[in-house]
């Protein structure tokens, strides 16, 4: 017989199986046993795999915070250094609404003065002058004063002086309601009487000041 | 057969309780931990943003600084912290030589507290924070009697407007009159010279904070100036 003869014989032969069928079955029960405790272990892998990533980010999150921190503490530290900044723009504040409170019903009487030397008629001359502010009246109400048919004003200018006509003492009475800062001219007067040969008429008005008449140069917002 | 089927629901049922202990006992607290940290660096974070923007605020505030110290300079000009009687009474001469006037009588009043601020303020900023004062407004009232002719005492009501300490004229009379110390011929009528009075109050504040030094980083060292007032000479009109 020759080598290849035998070869093809052997694979034709029946083959015998001799271990005993429990032997077999134990080791696959075996195998089994080692995949079940290999995916427990897996389990267990999972688990310690996510908690090592949790772990790692509450380490990040801690230093970021921590970092949070720092910059913060940092940040108050330099504020800290400026505030006396903060205290000299505060100062400042009040200083101003102080100058505001103190002089906000200001009034230049100076250029009222140069107005009338201005805007005296002719045939009128101004004896006495007397300008006389209500302290406080700033907030009152329009038609608050002593007569609702008047306005209140912030005070009142009251004029004596000489015409040679009682028209004269109408013109001066139209020359003060045209000025700003006036209202409401009024006269209590007028009487005719001799100056030496002369005709003259003797007069007495009045004219309300009003808020126009307040400068402003204190309470604008840029300041005086 | 039952003994495999045994294993199984033993090793699927083990897997079960280690994933849901290591999640519920190991990994959950951890996550949550870590989304406590996070929203705390996010709350943080925002505080640092506000901060950085407060300090740019402050940094261009310190930088604009000497100007505020040039108002409140100005200011404690205008509104001294003490009567200042003297100073302003060489203001007040100063003004009546420079108009022209005689100024006859000079006649100060004790200083009254004044109220709570009635005139409403409009700052640039927000309103000024808590204790940050500038003293107790007081004013001092003042009658003055003046002569002189009528632009001579436009001049010198002009000039008292223009003082660099603040004062407010509340009432102002002129009549014909003469000149008290200078003795003339002339008429009183003729109306050349007018005795003029002038009634108004100058301020002052009590009890304002003394000057501090302002140190500001990058800066030198400086004063906020709220000293007494200076001799002044009114400003020609």
């Amino acid at each position: 017989m020759t080598e290849t003869g035998a070869a093809i014989s052997l694979d034709s032969l029946p083959r015998v199986n001799l271990l005993p069928p429990e032997i077999a079955e134990s080791r696959r029960l075996r195998r089994i046993q080692l995949g079940l405790g290999g995916a427990v272990l897996g389990a267990v892998g999972i688990v310690a795999l996510l908690y090592v990533a949790a772990s790692s980010s509450v380490s990040s999150a801690q230093s970021d915070l921590d970092a949070a921190n720092a910059k913060n503490t940092a940040l108050q530290s330099q504020t800290a250094q400026y505030s006396a900044v903060t205290a000299v723009y505060a100062r400042a504040a009040a200083a101003q609404a102080m100058l505001t409170q103190a002089m906000g019903e200001e009034v230049r009487y100076s250029q009222f003065l140069n107005d009338l030397s201005l805007s005296v008629p002719d045939n009128v001359w101004v004896k006495n002058v007397a300008f006389a502010q209500t302290p406080g009246t700033s907030a009152a109400a329009p038609g608050a004063g002593a007569t609702a048919l008047t306005p209140a004003g912030i005070g009142t200018v009251t004029f004596t002086g000489v015409g040679f006509k009682h028209d004269d003492v109408a013109v001066w009475l139209e020359s003060l309601a045209s000025q700003k800062g006036y209202a409401n001219p009024y006269f209590s007067s007028s009487t005719e009487a001799l100056l030496g040969t002369r005709k003259t008429v003797n007069f007495t008005s009045t004219v309300a000041l009003t808020a126009a008449a307040y400068s402003g140069r204190y309470t604008k917002p840029a300041g005086g | 057969m039952d003994k495999l089927k045994q294993y199984v629901v033993f090793a699927v049922l083990g897997c079960l309780v280690v994933l849901a202990a290591g999640w519920f006992l190991l990994v959950s607290p951890k996550r949550s931990d870590a989304a406590a940290l996070k929203t705390q660096t996010a709350g943080q974070v925002t505080a640092n943003a506000q901060l950085e923007n407060q300090l740019q605020i402050l940094k261009a505030q310190a930088k604009d600084l000497p100007k505020q110290q040039a108002k409140l300079a100005s200011v404690a000009a205008k509104i001294p912290d003490n009567p200042a009687l003297p100073s302003m009474i060489r203001s007040l001469t100063t003004a009546a030589t420079s108009a022209g006037v005689e100024l006859v009588t000079v006649t100060p009043g004790q200083p009254t507290a004044v109220a709570a601020a009635p005139v409403a303020v409009k700052t640039a900023g927000a309103a000024a924070p808590a204790g940050a004062s500038a003293g107790q407004l007081a004013q001092i009232p003042l009658t003055l009697a003046i002569a002189g002719g009528y632009f001579q005492v436009e001049q010198f009501v002009a000039n008292l407007e223009n003082l660099p300490r603040s004062m407010r004229i509340t009432g102002l009379t002129l009549a014909p009159g003469a000149n008290p110390v200078k003795p003339t011929t002339v008429s009183v009528d003729s109306g050349k010279t007018l005795t003029t009075t002038v009634t108004g109050m100058v301020f002052m504040a009590a009890n304002r904070p003394a000057a501090t030094a302002v140190t500001v980083p990058g800066q030198p060292v400086a004063s906020t100036p709220t000293g007494p007032v200076a001799p002044v000479t009114p400003a020609k009109k």
